[in-house]
């Protein structure tokens, strides 16, 4: 587990956690529960949401970027204030790096969630030794993953669509019409790539379709996205950031109304980093709502395990010590 | 018609009216600036004293604190602005027979253009001067600078253009420089081109810096130096004064009355005729002394408009007529003898008497009831006093403390009055607004309300009456009427609450009902940008509003209620995000924002495309309409009649009323023809308004229903078929059509920008309906759905099923009404500030001014939006609602919850904006933001309650009475009414 992660796990109790590699030393037999594989989810979810952040706040200002930079700032890193002043010079430049850095960012992390809900589909249970059943999954990962460049080509094309619908929503709401625009679709390409990428990638792109397929497709859509209601936790971990995502570049704009006359005011920074941050603060609790599903669950079958088979008496209270 | 609801409707406004009184007259000081000139002879030696100098060199540096300029500076003293400035206290020290140093007390609201009237005129400015220029800023009052001027002497000037707009035509041309002293990051400008023409502003520094830096430094070390200068060139005839006409805060900030920001510095000197005499007798009660924070001694002090008699006098001017100041007795006391100084104080004392009795004969005379007989007294003794020096001092120090009090003191207890007024009343409608949400049987639980907020009414007046009397002693400038009314309203709006207000546990379900836009559209008057950015910060909340309606449209059951819902929300974002572009821009806002809504910042013609577009889209508003009516098949009757032919007329001869207009002023067609487009546009605005209200209101009275009733022929053996076409909007479409009559009379008084703006809020309006119109069929499905047997919900009776339909009013849906009406406010050329009031408008029916009519048509111009689109809020509850069962409880009920919920919202933020004003009365923006957007939002909440009570009593009574002759004879109808009487 890579340190980054240490944080979300220390904010469960000891109890909890010392429960949970309990739970994954033990064979997972009898469970069929969706394959939630809490240890990799954890530090795949650390792993993303720092780099995200690295990208909003350091991408901008390493050596790469320097070679657009104007001159006039050149040979000054260094001091604190050029942390800023690095990031509001060229908005532009900071808006496209950071979509840049959250394109490769999320084209990993929706391949991950990608694999867990294919996963999760198919049933994966670790220690699950049926050879028929291991030929079926088999199987259904060889014609998933044949299908994987076609996913990626629509979900780049969902994000791009998406992101043009983001920039009119942003110009509705009241940014300018006539300048700024490639400020504006810069934001509503990152807003899109971090809200809407890897739902299309890993759930599909909804089409009007009639056929069962697209139909299922496009409620499960509906239920995410409109009613916001996610029932597994791939749902969870894709549903979260991107309301995190749009609720914080919502909250973003308000300071740049303040008359601070601050650099960090300009359009579009504040909701970029909004949005951004507020993707970091979605995946989290994507993640601890999850974790805490997940014990919830736990204990619930501990519960009805020891309900059904009371002889196994000492194994019980034992667990109930610790 | 005097319908159920009604009463308390009014009760709510009466409330308001009561809560607005009471914090206006403890926030808003006013007084009234009287015109009158002193024109006394100056030979006759009453009139004033013979001159002393012949010219005056008067320097006003902006924000000069007096410790700038003192010998004795506080410690610890900073190398900033400490001993910098430093000639005064040499020149004082040396000549001090020639020099002297005041600590001047400049009067509060210490902001630049009140204390350029208080220094010119000796008075004591309000922020809101009443009198024949209400809204200008130039001076109208007799001033120092008038009397100058009338005297024939020359008044070069130079500096801030501030006194350009205050004093526009007494400085003579060729010796006038002004600077734009508006930007505050310039730090230079005004003063390098005072110095070139002669000097300078220290403002800017403090504003932007705060005293401590060494910029300040800096620019005090280049007033010196040019003092130093001055001095050089002085010659003996030639009085020189310096003053700071205000002080600053720690920050640098000025405008409140903080004892930094009242700390002036007074500087005169006279190079070589004696300006004091050092041996003069002078009794130590006419010398007052005032120790500087931090000081170590206490310094000769004066009040600041003490300076305007005492120069007048010096100079042989007579005093200005409005002055309240008292000359000072060092500047005319010599050796023993008081006779001159006695002189001096004669005429300065007859001139304060003269204009105490001016002004109690004006209309605003009542204003010193209170102070009247002691101010008599006071005269009485002056004039009778053994010791005239001492008496009439005291006379004149009595009247201008008596003054302050009226005009220049908040009255604390009158504004927590007020507040707690508003918020009581506020609690009290949203009580009844959750109530009527919840009880059934809601019309007999609303007359016990009614009746209830009467007899407390009376019980509080009672009281307000019985504890007047023995608190009037104790608590300053509270009248009787305002006991009584406070006693009223508070009495009747906690037994409403009381009686309202079941015991209910507060879910956390209930956090999600909280209206997240209402709550940041108030808190935002916490901050001065994000009240003077206000029409930026409505669109956006106007399209955070309408996202959950979006929202549900994704996840309506059939394709039809979703591509509804998502082309009309779309609409409407289009249509406020259009709007949104229209500005004026206010001061504030500048350089950011771009006028649009004229063709320019500095010009009042409309832009071209404007021009272009604003006929077509005038003559085809209505029928745009009629398709919005044609969705539910109601564009019959009335609104056929009316929509094809009167209203294209009305609106677009509306339209080239303001075209005209823009022609003869100007000139497209050359002088010549200006009386002839004067004629055609005057007669076209009365043919116009005429028709609306003779032809469409009356039509509307005597048949408002738009209803097409079809009787086909009976087969043989069958019944009579009858078909209602327009049946499912039958409640709907007419009140519609009232709208539009209210609709058009605004559109007449708008200039051309605006009437494209009205259009378009008008189509974001009918969208909004249609959008809540199918977000309740959806979820109306969704509850069937979600039903175990679905059979079962449809086979329920009709009255519970519109029960399900319309009661679910939601307060989410009466915002987006609420932030369109002030949307179309600022769309249509207007902002929170007195200067954007469209004066033109006055005029478009008569040529000159003419009462009631112009400020009818002004107040029509400015308020319009908001009452008109208010006025619309019955709509959300009758759109698409059927008449039946009769009498329409349900939809009455509904109409009576978007009444009361939008007033809800408009005191909301009035609380918002009252709150912060008198939160924040010492800040430097009061005056400037906060002030007005309070004004503003009382202004709202009036038209508003206007609009609810209209709307409500008028137009949808009328509605159901004229329904109830159509169907109240219908089958099932009188069975619905029978089964509601018999419950």
């Amino acid at each position: 587990m890579s340190p980054t992660t240490q944080p979300q796990r220390s904010r469960k109790s000891q109890k909890q956690s010392g429960k949970e590699r309990e739970e994954s030393e033990r064979p997972a037999v009898q469970l069929p529960t969706a394959f939630f594989p809490f240890a990799r989810y954890t530090s795949v979810v650390g792993v993303h949401t720092s780099l995200i952040a690295f990208t909003a706040l350091f991408l901008p200002r390493t050596s790469l970027s320097s070679l657009f930079r104007s001159s006039a700032a050149n040979g000054q890193l260094g001091k604190p204030d050029d942390v800023l002043l690095t990031l509001t010079e060229n908005p532009l430049r900071t808006l496209a790096w950071i979509c840049a850095g959250s394109c490769v960012l999320q084209v990993w992390w929706a391949s991950w969630l990608r694999n867990w809900a294919l996963d999760a589909r198919a049933g994966v249970t670790e220690g699950a030794d049926d050879t028929t059943r291991r030929t079926e999954q088999k199987l259904l990962r060889e014609e998933w993953n044949s299908g994987r460049f076609a996913a990626f080509r629509m979900a780049c094309l969902a994000a791009v669509v998406t992101s043009v619908v983001f920039s009119i929503v942003i110009i509705l709401y009241g940014a300018p019409l006539n300048s700024h625009l490639l400020r504006t679709y810069l934001l509503g390409l990152l807003v899109a790539l971090l809200s809407v990428f890897s739902a299309a990638y890993t759930l599909g792109v909804p089409s009007l379709g009639s056929d069962t397929e697209s139909l299922v497709r496009r409620l499960t859509w509906i239920r995410l996205f409109a009613e916001l209601s996610p029932r597994t936790p791939v749902e969870r971990a894709i549903l979260y950031p991107a309301i995190g995502t749009v609720l914080g570049c919502w909250v973003g704009a308000i300071p740049i109304g303040l008359d601070w006359e601050r650099p960090w005011q300009a359009w579009p920074l504040t909701p970029a980093y909004g949005a951004v941050s507020g993707y970091i603060v979605g995946s989290l609790w994507a993640l601890a709502i999850n974790g805490v599903r997940q014990l919830y669950e736990i204990q619930l079958r501990e519960n009805r395990e020891a309900a059904s088979a009371k002889r196994s008496e000492p194994q019980h209270t034992k667990k109930k010590g610790t | 018609m005097w319908s159920r609801g009604a009463q308390f409707i009014c009760w709510v406004f009466a409330v308001h009216l009561i809560g607005i009184w009471l914090f206006t007259r403890g926030f808003l000081l006013t007084r009234l600036a009287l015109s009158e000139v002193n024109s006394c002879d100056v030979s006759d030696p009453n009139c004033t004293l013979s001159p002393s100098y012949k010219r005056m060199v008067f320097l006003i540096i902006d924000a000069l604190r007096f410790d700038f300029i003192s010998p004795d500076p506080p410690l610890p003293s900073s190398p900033y602005y400490h001993n910098v400035l430093s000639l005064p206290a040499e020149l004082t020290k040396a000549q001090p027979d020639r020099s002297i140093i005041y600590y001047a007390f400049p009067d509060p609201p210490t902001t630049t253009l009140q204390r350029i009237k208080g220094i010119t005129t000796g008075s004591l400015p309000t922020f809101v001067d009443m009198g024949s220029n209400f809204g200008g800023s130039s001076i109208l009052e007799d001033s120092l600078i008038r009397q100058l001027y009338e005297a024939g002497k020359q008044i070069a000037f130079m500096g801030d253009d501030t006194w350009m707009s205050v004093f526009p035509t007494s400085f003579a041309p060729n010796m006038t420089f002004p600077y734009d002293s508006f930007n505050v990051e310039d730090l230079h400008s005004v003063d390098e081109g005072v110095i070139r023409h002669l000097l300078p502003l220290l403002h800017h520094v403090g504003h932007r810096l705060g005293p401590d830096h060494p910029t300040m430094q800096a620019k005090l070390q280049q007033m010196d130096n040019v003092l130093r200068e001055t001095v050089e060139l002085l010659d003996d005839d030639t009085l020189l004064v310096l003053l700071g006409d205000h002080g600053m805060d720690r920050k640098g900030d000025h405008g409140g009355d903080g004892e930094l920001e009242t700390s002036a510095g007074l500087w005169l000197y006279s190079k070589t005729r004696p300006l004091v005499d050092p041996q003069a007798d002078i009794p130590a009660h006419l010398l007052t002394n005032r120790t500087y924070p931090g000081a170590s001694t206490a310094h000769r002090s004066v009040q600041q408009i003490d300076l305007v008699p005492s120069l007048s006098l010096l100079l042989g001017l007579p005093i200005p007529f409005n002055n309240l100041g008292t000359v000072i007795p060092e500047l005319f006391w010599t050796g023993k003898q008081a006779t001159s100084f006695e002189h001096a104080l004669r005429t300065n004392a007859a001139q304060v008497k003269r204009y105490l009795d001016a002004y109690r004969l004006s209309p605003a005379g009542s204003e010193l009831d209170s102070a009247w007989k002691d101010i008599q007294s006071a005269w009485q003794g002056a004039m009778e006093g053994q010791v005239p020096a001492l008496t009439m001092n005291m006379f004149t120090r009595y009247a201008l403390e008596a003054c302050r009090m009226l005009w220049a003191q908040f009255n604390i207890t009158l504004i927590g009055l007020g507040l707690t007024t508003l918020l009581s009343s506020s609690l009290a409608t949203f009580a009844v607004y959750d109530s009527l949400g919840r009880i059934v049987q809601w019309e007999p639980w609303l007359d016990r309300i009614a009746s209830m907020t009467l007899r407390w009414s009376g019980i509080g007046t009672v009281s307000g009456l019985v504890v007047a009397f023995p608190l009037r002693p104790y608590v300053k400038d509270v009248a009787i009427f305002d006991y009584v009314a406070f006693g009223a309203a508070i009495a009747s709006s906690f037994a409403v609450i009381k009686q309202a207000l079941p015991a209910r546990r507060l879910e956390i379900g209930s956090i999600s009902s909280i209206p997240l836009p209402l709550v940041l559209h108030t808190l935002s008057f916490m901050s001065n940008s994000y009240t003077f950015w206000e029409d930026h910060v409505i669109p956006y909340l106007l399209l955070t509003s309408i996202a959950p309606f979006v929202l549900t449209g994704f996840t309506a059951p059939t394709p039809r209620l979703r591509t509804r819902i998502l082309f009309f929300s779309s609409l409407f974002a289009v249509c406020v995000r259009l709007i949104a572009i229209s500005t004026v821009c206010r001061e504030e806002q500048q350089p950011y924002c771009h006028v649009t809504f004229f063709s320019g910042s500095t010009i009042t013609t409309p832009p071209g495309l404007i021009l272009a577009i604003v006929v077509p889209i005038a003559f085809g508003l209505p029928s745009a309409i009629r398709q919005y009516l044609k969705i539910s098949k109601s564009d019959q009757g009335l609104a056929n009649i009316l929509l094809p032919t009167i209203f294209p007329s009305v609106l677009t001869s509306s339209s080239f009323v303001w075209i005209l207009e823009w022609m003869e002023s100007s000139e497209v067609l050359g002088p010549s023809c200006s009386g002839a487009l004067r004629l055609t546009r005057t007669t076209l605005a009365w043919l116009s308004i005429g028709t609306i209200l003779v032809v469409a209101l009356t039509l509307w009275w005597l048949i408002p229903l738009c209803i097409k009733v079809e009787t086909s022929e009976p087969a043989a053996n069958e019944r009579r078929e009858v078909t209602i076409i327009g049946f499912a909007n039958a409640l709907g479409s007419p009140y519609l059509i009232f709208w539009l009559i209210f609709f058009s009379l605004v559109f007449t008084t708008t200039q051309l920008a605006g009437q494209v703006i009205l259009a378009l809020a008008t189509v974001a309006l009918l969208s909004f309906l249609e959008v809540v119109d199918s977000v309740r069929d959806v979820r109306a499905l969704n509850l069937a759905f979600s039903s175990s047997k679905p059979s079962e919900f449809l086979a329920q009776s009709q009255e519970t099923r519109s029960t399900l339909s319309t009661v679910g009013l939601r307060f989410s849906e009466v915002t987006p009404i609420a932030l369109l009406a002030l949307q179309v406010f600022f769309g249509t050329g207007h902002q929170a500030v007195i200067s954007t009031i469209q004066w033109k408008s006055a005029f478009i029916l008569t040529s000159s001014l003419t009462y009631p009519l112009s400020p009818l048509l002004v107040i029509l111009n400015s308020l319009g939006p908001v009452f008109v689109f208010a006025l619309a809020v019955p709509l959300i509850a009758t759109w698409n609602t059927p008449p039946l069962p009769y009498p329409p409880s349900t939809a009455q009920n509904a109409t009576l919850r978007a009444c009361l919920g939008i007033s809800l919202y408009f005191t909301s933020l009035l609380l918002g904006s009252a709150i912060s004003s008198a939160w924040l009365r010492r800040h430097l923006m009061v005056w400037k933001v906060f002030a007005p957007r309070f004004m503003l939002a009382a202004l709202c909440l009036v038209a508003v309650d206007v609009a609810v009570i209209v709307g409500y009593v008028i137009g949808f009574g009328r509605i159901s009475v004229a329904v109830g002759r159509v169907f109240g004879s219908m089958p099932g109808a009188n069975d619905a009414a029978k089964a509601r009487k018999s419950q």
